[in-house]
């Protein structure tokens, strides 16, 4: 099977075992173009690849609020998916207003989790269009 | 009614991954087992030296990784710890065992699927 198709995805999560599973659920749908671990690789992987989605960890060392935020000010088309190991509303609000599309719970199947970021690709599309 | 119990493995979730059979499901399963091993100690160091926030910021980092491969019961303690406020700390020495007898029921569904003929 090619990748040239797939949209590309950026992994941002400092636990090993969150990344390589998701990974693992993602792969066969995504073209995963590159994995960080904290605020500073999501503003550079965003600068380096403009991935058309990235899934970005909320806890991680310099916070998921900075890396949304210097993804949608980087320029670069990406639908930002928050993850989290719980939906507390403040922390939902935060990610959403520094430019997160939508808010996912960690432990989440493959394909539930493939759908939401198609999903998300495809509003961002939507928006695209009518900008 | 109380809340239904979370199993101590929801195997689905690996499964969905090739678990067991496949090598790297095989081994993020064994790297789960590493890390939260190392984070239930570190939990039990944060609230012995009054950390609550570091404890409470090392059982939400659990809850994640938990809830990834499905260790269901790991995870739902972890998310009661990591939201739990600083005036009802539980003691470091009872969360250790704790959390180590919800690992231990874990790591043993684990390896009881990985190795079915193994004998305990």
């Amino acid at each position: 099977m090619t990748t040239a198709t797939l949209p590309s995805l950026v992994i941002v999560d400092d636990d090993r075992v969150v990344a390589a599973t998701l990974a693992e659920q993602l792969g066969e749908q995504f073209d995963i173009v590159g994995f960080g671990q904290d605020a500073d690789d999501a503003a550079a992987l965003a600068a380096a690849h403009a991935p058309d989605v990235a899934l970005i960890d909320v806890d991680m060392p310099g916070g998921g609020v900075r890396a949304a935020r210097a993804m949608s000010r980087s320029g670069s088309p990406t639908a930002v998916v928050a993850l989290s190991a719980d939906e507390s509303r403040d922390g939902v609000l935060a990610m959403l207003a520094a430019g997160a599309v939508t808010y996912l719970r960690k432990g989440l199947p493959g394909h539930e989790l493939a759908a939401v970021l198609h999903r998300s690709l495809a509003a961002r599309d939507r928006l695209g269009d009518d900008a | 009614m109380s809340a239904p119990v979370p199993p101590d493995l929801d195997s689905s979730l690996l499964e969905d991954i090739g678990w067991p059979e496949a090598p790297a499901a095989r081994h993020i399963a064994a790297l789960y087992r590493e890390q939260a091993r190392e984070s239930v100690e570190a939990i039990a160091a944060a609230l012995a030296a009054g950390e609550a926030g570091r404890a409470h910021r090392l059982a939400h980092g659990l809850a994640g990784s938990s809830a990834t491969v499905g260790a269901a019961a790991m995870a739902a303690r972890c998310r009661e710890l990591a939201h739990g406020g600083g005036a009802d700390l539980p003691a470091p020495a009872d969360i250790r065992d704790e959390l180590t007898r919800i690992l231990a029921r874990t790591e043993a569904a684990m390896l009881g699927r990985e190795n079915p003929g193994a004998t305990p």
